[in-house]
This record gives C-alpha cells, sequence and structure tokens, in this order.
C-alpha cells in the first residue's frame, strides 16, 4: 500500500483567524487522552484513521499574507477513504473550520456555499479534495512500510526484548539458535512470520523512479540543446567554432569573475559546485553520451521530415546537430544560466533578523519535544525573478525524483531523522510551503540540516525571500548556521493539532524493528546473517 | 419448509418472476458500479436514482428537502393517526419519539441481548445437528423476545408474525390488491388487540413496568394528555409493523453470505465461541453489505433542489419528484470505502447505512445491535456450521421475503 502525502491550503478571514485557532485547539485537547494535551499522542484518534501516519492543522499566521490554514495528511492507500474518515471523525470541526476560510473565487465556491451555509449538513471531504496538493517533493524515510506494518513489527520487536530480557536468556547459544528459539517462540502470536516479508519497493517501482528522473533529465537537456543545433543549420562549422569560441571565453571571464562567494558570504571551500561536476566527470560523461544517443533518433526524425532528407543523411546531419547542441550547452548556456543566476545571488537581500512573534515562537517551542518526534511547518515568498522561480520549480522536481530514484534506505546523507516530510507551492506558486514530521528536537534537525544537508536545503531554499546569501545555488546559505536557524523559525507557525500514528519510534527504530521481523520471517539464516541480525537486538 | 412459514409469507410470484428478482439482485452490485461510474444521478421520467456514497448521504441527511414517503400508507395501518415514521422534521415528529425514546430504560439491551441468546441456543440444541434457520430460528426468537420487550403479548385468534410480516411488506415492499384487502382486515384486528391488551392490563391494576407497554402506562398516570391510549396503542402498532419482521430477512441473508465465505464464517465461529458479541456483530453487518435486507430507499423532494451543488455532476431534482438513494450502492463506492470488495467485520460505524441515516435512522438500532449476535452466537459458535445437503441448503425467497435455509452442525 502506497503512502501519500498530500496538504490542502485554504485562505482565512482576518477576522476569524482567532476562532480557527480556537477549534483547532479544541480538538487537540477534546480530544488527547492518555497523557492529557502533549501533542502527537491521540490513539482514539488513529483507531478512526486506520491508514494515518501523521495528520496535522496549522494557521499560518504573517505580516505578509493573510493567515492560512493548512492540513496536511501522510496516509496509506487511497485518498477518498482517508478525507471519509477525517470528516467523519472531526466533520463538524473542520465545517467549523471552513466556515472561518475566505469563500474560494474558484468553481470550488458553490461546493464552498453549500457546505458552510446555516444548517447544511453536506459532508466537506469533497470540498477538501477539491482543494488537495500533491507535493512538488517529498520524501519518507521508511519508504515502503504501511502503518500496520511499522505497528506489527513494533510489537514483534517488543515481544523480542521481552524474550531477552536482560540478555541471560540468549547468553550460550548462537545467534541462529537463538533466533530460531525466537521465532517458534513467537511464531503463535506473530503468524505473519511464517509469511515471506513483502519487498518494500517493488521492482516495478524503482524501475519508475528512474525512468521518471531519466525522462525529466532528459526533457530539460534535450531542450537546452536546441540554440547549438538551430545555430547549426544556420551556419557553417568553421564560423560556428569561431563562434562559440569567442561566446563561450567571454561567457567563462565573465563567469569566473563572479563565481567566488562576495565577502562576508563565505562559509564552505568555495568552489563546491565544480569541484562536484569534476569529481563526477564520469557521471556528467555518461549523461551527455545517454543524451546524444536518445536524441539522436528524434533529431534525425525531425530532419527527415523538416528537411526531407534521407535516412543517412539526415543520421550524419543529426549528429553534428546535436555535437553542436552540446557543445553550446555545456560551454555557454550552463556558464551561463549559473552567470545570471550569481548576477542574482549578489543582489538579492537576505534577512539578517528577521523578527518572529514572541508569542508564536513561545507557542511554537511549548509544544514540541513531548515526544521522540517533532513536527513543523513553514511558509516562505519566493523571489520574483524568472530563473529563481525557475530553479525553484524545476530544481524542485528535480531533486524530488533524483531522492525518489537514489534514497532506498531513508538517508539524507548521513542523516535519518525524517519520517514524512514535503514541499508544496501555495497562492499560485508564489510560496513554498514546508511540512515535515521528524526525529529529535527541532535545534537537532536543523543542526543536522545546515551540517549534513545543507547544499541541498540550500538548492530547495535558495530562492526564498530573506534567505541567507547563497552562492552558485548549493553554497553558503543554509550553512549560515544561526542566521538559517532564525530565518527558518520566522518562517513557522505552531502547530495547532498534530497527531503521529507511533509517536515512541524514530526512523532508526522502525528500520531496525523490521530488520529483526526479516531475520525472524527468514527459515533459516547463514551465521554470517544471523549474527548481523542478532547485532539489533 | 415448516407448515407455519408457508403462511407467515404469501405465496411469492411465479417460478420464473422469482428466478428473475434472484438475478436481479446478484447482479445489483454491477449495475451499481456501473451508475457510478457513467450515471451517478440517474433521471427516469420523474424518479431520480443516487448511486455515490457522497450523494445518498447528502439527499438522506438533508430532510429538509427530501422526505420520506411512508406516510399514506401509514395511515391506512394506523386508522388515519400520523406515525412519526412518515412525518418530516417537526415538533410533533420531535414529541413522538421523544417520547418513545423515552420508554428505553438503561440495562435493557443487556436484558433483551441475554433473553435472545437463551431462547437462541434453546432451538439450537434442541435440533438434531440440522436446523432450519429463517423461521425456526430468527423469526421465532425475533418474534419471542420483542413481544415481550414491547408488552405487546401475541393474540388468542390469529398469528402476530403473520400480521406483522403482512402490514410490513404493504408498508414497504408491495401494494397489490390482494394484499390491500388482506391488509383491510389484519391492520384494524392487530389495532384492537393491542387496544386489548392495553385495557386489560389497565383493568387488572397491572402496574409492572418491564416492557414499553407497562412504562407508556406508568407515564400516563403521570401525564394522560401526552400518553393517552391512542397514542400508546399506534406507537406500539407502528413499532410490531416496522421491528420484528426484519430480522429474519437480515439474518439468514447474513448467515448465507458467511456460507459463502469460509474465511469470514471460520473468524465468525471464533468470535462467537469467545463470546466477543462486537466482532459477532461486525461479521453480520460486514456480511449484509453485500446483500443489505434495502438495497434502496426512497425519498420525495419537497422542494427544488440541487444535488452535488457544485461538483460537475450537479443535478436539479424538482419539487415532488422521486428520490431514490441506493444505500447498497453507497456501502461499496470504492471512493469513499476501503477496500469495498474485502470482507473487513472491523469496518467504521459511519461506512454502514443498514439503519439509514439521519432523521429516519432506523428506531430500532440499539435493539437490533443488541439482538443479531445474541441470535446468532448459538448457531455460529456450533463447530462445522455448513449448509444442509439439497436446495434448503441454499436460502431461498419468496418474492423479498427470505423463506427457507437449512444448515447442519456438528453436535
Ligand atoms: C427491533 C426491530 C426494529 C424496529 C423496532 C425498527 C423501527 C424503526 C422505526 C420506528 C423506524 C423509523 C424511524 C424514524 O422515522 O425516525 C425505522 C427506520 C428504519 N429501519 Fe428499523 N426497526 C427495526 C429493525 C430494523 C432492521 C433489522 C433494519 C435493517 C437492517 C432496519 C432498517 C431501517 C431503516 C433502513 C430505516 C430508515 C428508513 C428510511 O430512512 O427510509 N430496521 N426502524
Amino acid at each position: 500500500m502506497r503512502l501519500r502525502t498530500r496538504s490542502i491550503a485554504l485562505e482565512v478571514r482576518p477576522s476569524h483567524k482567532a476562532k480557527l485557532v480556537g477549534i483547532l485547539v479544541n480538538l487537540r485537547g477534546g480530544r488527547s487522552r492518555g497523557r492529557e494535551g502533549e501533542p502527537g499522542y491521540y490513539p482514539d484518534v488513529l483507531a478512526r484513521l486506520p491508514t494515518c501516519h501523521f495528520l496535522s492543522l496549522c494557521v499560518f499566521e504573517s505580516a505578509d499574507y493573510d493567515p492560512t490554514l493548512v492540513i496536511e495528511a501522510n496516509y496509506d492507500g487511497d485518498s477518498g477513504p482517508f478525507w471519509a474518515c477525517l470528516q467523519h471523525l472531526v466533520g463538524d470541526e473542520l465545517r467549523e473550520a471552513l466556515r472561518c476560510c475566505k469563500r474560494p473565487l474558484d468553481h470550488s465556491g458553490k461546493l464552498y456555499d453549500s457546505i458552510t451555509e446555516p444548517g447544511s449538513r453536506r459532508d466537506p471531504a469533497p470540498f477538501l479534495e477539491c482543494h488537495v496538493m500533491r507535493p512538488k517533493a517529498f520524501f519518507h524515510g521508511n519508504r515502503g512500510m504501511p502503518r500496520d506494518r511499522i505497528l506489527a513489527e513494533a510489537s514483534l520487536a517488543n515481544a523480542v526484548q521481552d524474550r531477552l530480557g536482560n540478555g541471560e536468556a540468549g547468553r550460550d547459544k548462537t545467534a541462529e539458535e537463538l533466533r530460531e528459539g525466537l521465532r517458534t517462540e513467537l511464531m503463535p502470536k506473530f503468524p505473519w512470520l511464517a509469511e515471506k516479508p513483502k519487498p518494500r519497493i517493488p521492482l516495478g517501482e524503482t524501475a519508475l523512479d528512474w525512468l521518471k528522473l531519466a525522462a525529466a533529465l532528459f526533457l530539460f537537456l534535450h531542450l537546452c540543446l536546441v540554440p547549438g543545433a538551430v545555430i547549426a543549420g544556420l551556419i557553417g562549422d568553421g564560423k560556428h567554432a569561431l563562434l562559440l569560441g569567442a561566446a563561450s571565453v567571454a561567457m567563462w571571464a565573465v563567469f569566473n569573475k563572479f563565481r567566488k562567494p562576495l565577502e562576508g558570504v563565505s562559509t564552505t571551500r568555495p568552489g563546491l559546485l565544480l569541484s562536484r561536476l569534476v569529481s563526477n566527470a564520469h557521471i556528467v560523461l555518461a549523461v551527455l553520451a545517454a543524451l546524444f544517443l536518445f536524441s539522436w533518433p528524434i533529431v534525425a526524425a525531425g530532419n527527415v521530415l523538416a528537411l526531407d532528407l534521407e535516412w543517412s543523411a539526415a543520421w550524419k546531419n543529426s549528429a553534428r546537430q546535436l555535437g553542436w547542441g552540446i557543445g553550446w550547452l555545456m560551454l555557454f548556456i550552463l556558464p551561463g544560466l549559473l552567470v545570471w543566476m550569481r548576477y542574482l545571488e549578489r543582489h538579492d537581500s537576505s534577512q539578517e533578523a528577521p523578527q518572529t512573534d514572541p508569542v508564536m515562537l513561545r507557542q511554537m517551542v511549548e509544544l514540541e519535544d513531548w515526544i521522540p518526534q517533532n513536527h513543523m511547518a513553514s511558509v516562505v515568498s519566493l523571489r520574483p525573478n524568472i530563473p529563481r522561480r525557475l530553479v525553484a520549480y524545476v530544481g524542485t522536481l528535480l531533486i524530488h525524483l533524483a531522492l525518489r530514484a537514489a534514497v532506498r534506505d531513508g538517508y539524507l546523507g548521513s542523516m535519518r531523522t525524517i519520517h514524512c516530510a514535503h514541499w508544496a507551492f501555495i497562492n499560485n506558486g508564489s510560496r513554498m510551503l514546508f511540512l515535515s514530521n521528524f526525529d529529535l528536537s527541532w535545534e537537532a534537525y536543523f543542526d543536522d540540516f545546515i551540517e549534513k544537508a545543507h547544499e541541498g536545503v540550500t538548492a530547495i531554499w535558495g530562492g526564498s525571500v530573506g534567505f541567507p546569501p547563497t552562492t552558485m545555488l548549493i553554497e553558503d546559505g543554509a550553512a549560515h548556521g544561526r542566521a538559517f536557524k532564525r530565518w527558518a523559525r520566522h518562517s513557522m507557525s505552531p502547530t495547532r493539532f498534530w497527531v503521529s500514528a507511533y509517536p515512541d519510534l524514530t526512523v532508526d527504530q522502525i528500520e531496525r524493528n523490521n530488520r529483526i521481523a526479516n531475520g525472524l520471517c527468514a527459515r533459516r539464516l547463514s551465521p554470517k546473517a544471523a549474527n548481523a541480525w542478532a547485532g539489533d537486538l | 419448509m415448516s407448515p407455519c412459514q408457508e403462511h407467515v409469507l404469501r405465496s411469492g410470484p411465479g417460478k420464473f418472476k422469482q428466478w428473475v428478482i434472484g438475478r436481479l439482485r446478484a447482479a445489483l452490485p454491477a449495475i451499481f458500479a456501473l451508475l457510478r461510474a457513467v450515471w451517478p444521478i440517474a433521471k427516469i421520467g420523474k424518479t431520480h436514482l443516487v448511486s455515490l456514497h457522497d450523494d445518498v448521504r447528502e439527499v438522506m441527511l438533508t430532510d429538509c428537502a427530501f422526505e420520506v414517503p411512508y406516510g399514506t400508507k401509514l395511515k391506512v395501518l394506523m386508522e388515519g393517526q400520523t406515525v412519526f415514521v412518515g412525518m418530516r422534521d417537526s415538533p410533533g415528529y420531535r414529541s413522538q419519539l421523544d417520547r418513545l425514546q423515552s420508554l428505553a430504560r438503561k440495562g435493557d439491551m443487556e436484558r433483551l441481548a441475554a433473553a435472545a441468546q437463551e431462547r437462541a441456543e434453546e432451538i439450537v440444541s434442541a435440533a438434531e445437528g440440522e436446523l432450519e434457520v429463517v423461521d425456526t430460528l430468527f423469526r421465532t426468537v425475533t418474534f419471542d423476545v420483542l413481544e415481550e420487550y414491547f408488552g405487546v403479548t401475541p393474540p388468542r385468534e390469529g398469528d402476530m408474525r403473520v400480521w406483522s410480516t403482512r402490514m410490513f411488506e404493504y408498508q414497504f415492499l408491495a401494494s397489490d390488491k390482494s394484499l390491500k384487502d388482506e391488509i383491510l382486515q389484519l391492520a384494524p384486528s392487530l389495532l384492537r388487540h393491542i387496544e386489548d391488551i392495553i385495557q386489560g392490563r389497565l383493568a387488572n391494576g397491572d402496574d409492572s413496568e418491564d416492557d414499553y407497554l407497562g412504562r407508556a402506562l406508568a407515564k400516563q398516570r403521570e401525564n394522560a394528555q401526552d400518553w393517552d391510549d391512542l397514542f400508546i396503542r399506534t406507537m406500539l402498532s407502528a413499532l410490531m409493523i416496522g421491528g420484528p419482521p426484519q430480522p429474519p430477512m437480515v439474518l439468514p441473508q447474513a448467515i448465507e453470505q458467511l456460507l459463502r465465505r469460509p474465511g469470514a464464517l471460520a473468524t465468525a465461529h471464533e468470535a462467537a465461541t469467545k463470546g466477543d458479541e462486537e466482532l459477532v456483530f461486525g461479521h453480520i453487518f460486514e456480511a449484509l453489505r453485500f446483500d443489505p435486507i434495502s438495497p434502496i430507499l426512497p425519498r420525495k423532494a419537497t422542494r427544488d433542489y440541487i444535488i452535488a451543488e457544485g461538483t460537475r455532476r450537479a443535478h436539479k431534482v424538482s419539487k415532488g419528484d422521486t428520490v431514490v438513494v441506493a444505500i447498497q450502492s453507497a456501502m461499496s463506492d470504492p471512493r469513499r470505502i476501503p477496500a469495498p470488495k474485502e470482507f473487513i467485520p472491523t469496518r467504521q460505524h459511519w461506512e454502514y447505512m443498514h439503519f439509514g441515516l439521519g432523521l429516519h435512522e432506523c428506531f430500532g438500532r440499539h435493539i437490533n445491535r443488541a439482538i443479531f449476535p445474541a441470535i446468532c452466537m448459538p448457531l455460529l459458535r456450533r463447530k462445522n456450521l455448513r449448509r444442509a445437503e439439497g436446495p434448503g441448503g441454499h436460502l431461498s425467497f419468496k418474492g423479498l421475503f427470505p423463506a427457507e435455509l437449512k444448515v447442519r452442525f456438528d453436535r
């Protein structure tokens, strides 16, 4: 069953903000059982949302825009049943919350009216579905693990721990004997141990991930080949070489002049992007070769159709066009885009001391660190220039596809603390929403970001208003640790209602439980594999 | 088929017609799936058939625009008296319902469940490994315990099971002439019978409050105006017509569905053996989702209204039109119901509409919740529950009424 991540953002009538916040806070107070008031622990809610991993509701408040209600949901399986469950759980509250929102100006206005008019009994789910956003990028730390499996494996791991007690139980046994003993003992309570565990990421899904990444890259790069190919059609090779040579030398000269960080901006080793490109030259070459090979038949067919050439001539002509296209791409277009970006970076303003409302800050802090997990919700405005927006939209998509294809074990760099996180664009793409469910404290989470993943973070948020100064897309930016944290806090709002289906489990624990369960499902393990398995106990 | 079964149900349509009804019933899930996909709000003449979960809920919950069409026939049955079952939301409706609800007492459901289970156990134990369940088990137990609970004792002449079942059929399912003629005889008999019971209890000075009637008479002593004899007899007769005929329809259909699913039957057996009545009820309700007693419910538009307003399928209904809500379709609409094709006995309450929804949601739902598992548990507890050999081993119908289902089990 696939884990889905969705969010809904609705503008709130400013006069109704306090009422809306009250509704969400009541939802929390009125519903938590057991550890009263603690965020993240709502067994009654979770029983009625049987596919939900994480759910949050918050109201974003800022001087720059009217309050915005955001509902975030991470759930297994189909969407319709999930929204139906939510509506049956908190339908009245949802209707009241919608009454605090602005009437949408689009086609959903009528639906809004019929749901919010006095005495209406119409279900709110269809309206929510009208406004559901698919994230532009998302990340799942325990990919391929449905909620039921996470919970079942956690209860198995607890049972194993109970059996082992203080470790005496398995002292004089080999790892395999210990494993077999536990398997036999636990099988009656966990009959699924007899089944072969389902693969977490099926082969087809993996193939599709890589295919999507390849297709997006291909489309983007293929478009970048057009200028070179067109010029190749207009002038001969000699003149073309002279033109490209002159243009690229000029571009590289400008690029070289601007590529270094400005004074006071550099935090990391300068030239990170270039050194990354050089150290991964083999990948760059392979991508270019693939680009050439896949583009060749397309361009050749274009030649046959547009220029009426024979196929043999078309192959030759298209190879020449592609060669020039790649030349322009590498020597002029990419450096040109970077120069443009550098120009913007040198003139961008960044906010050194953004003001965070002390009351909101206190509320945020009060809601954090009750359980091993935390939640954060942030909205930032995007800088208006075209290349910035382009990087934000296309870059986020490419980063998403790359993460999906390449990260299978939940590690972002060397950090593995994110359960479910996602980015979405709201308000006609002028703002970026970020919602994350993570392990440990907010401070530790951001320290991790700053130390271990600041390049990716800078690439995604670099185009946001007030973000610390960046260099060459991925350098500096988030590496300005304190400024980045201040900026991030300023963009956040307290999460008024938040539920986690497994509030006591970290991403690492879920993975460990999965290894223990997989080991116990196996009929037999080699001594080496059994020892590795026992290492998790 | 037992001889009394023979006369509780009318003789039913001819073989061919019965076969067509059976085929149609079996094809309903596919028909509804098709409608949901291509014509979610179908209109034929002045009748609109609503099949999506969202739209069914909308119609059922919007009682200010859609009323139940039961009033006219109810008046025939009640000699002109109006009953809340056929009324719009109004102070009169609320007053009747509130008064009737006030008769229920804490502990009633436990008592009913215990009585039903005891009676069912007697019958199942007495059967020597083979039992016809529709009449012998389900109808007998339901009528026995509900007559006692409502305080409507069986008549000396005539058969309450026949009276109730016929009148239920007339009220909700059929209007043919022979049935109408029969009803004109039976309806007054039921009313006179209840009046006699009331008079008998008043004359005897019987002030026990074990049943609805006793409690209603106690209320009468405090407030004669709200609890006059006419009101009490009308309410009791509505309950006898709307209530007891239904479990003998519902439960055989549920058992038939379980017999078709060995996995579900095994978990139902396990739950019954453990005494987990909640899970047994879950099995019965879930089984009914695949063959509900009422796949559709009728409504009449009291004003012009747009169903699914604001969506692409927005559909206008004019005042006076008939709207048929397909609750069977709503309960298997994959847009809202998780895994509708799977048998999941632990679904949430909202996934079912067997008892209707909104203003006219079944008055007897708590009673049913108590007696369904209680009646079925003694049977489901039996080992190796299976169909009897021969045609009796498969649920047969007379019209829309389950007629016979024979099962076998190890003693
Ligand atoms: C103890 C037995 C029962 C009694 C006393 C009883 C009584 C009633 C009454 C009085 C109403 C009308 C409620 C109102 O108008 O406010 C009603 C409605 C209803 N009942 Fe029952 N009932 C019983 C059993 C059942 C059973 C077994 C089912 C089916 C599983 C059922 C399904 C319904 C439905 C679907 C409605 C709503 C009809 C509509 O909205 O058009 N009832 N019941």
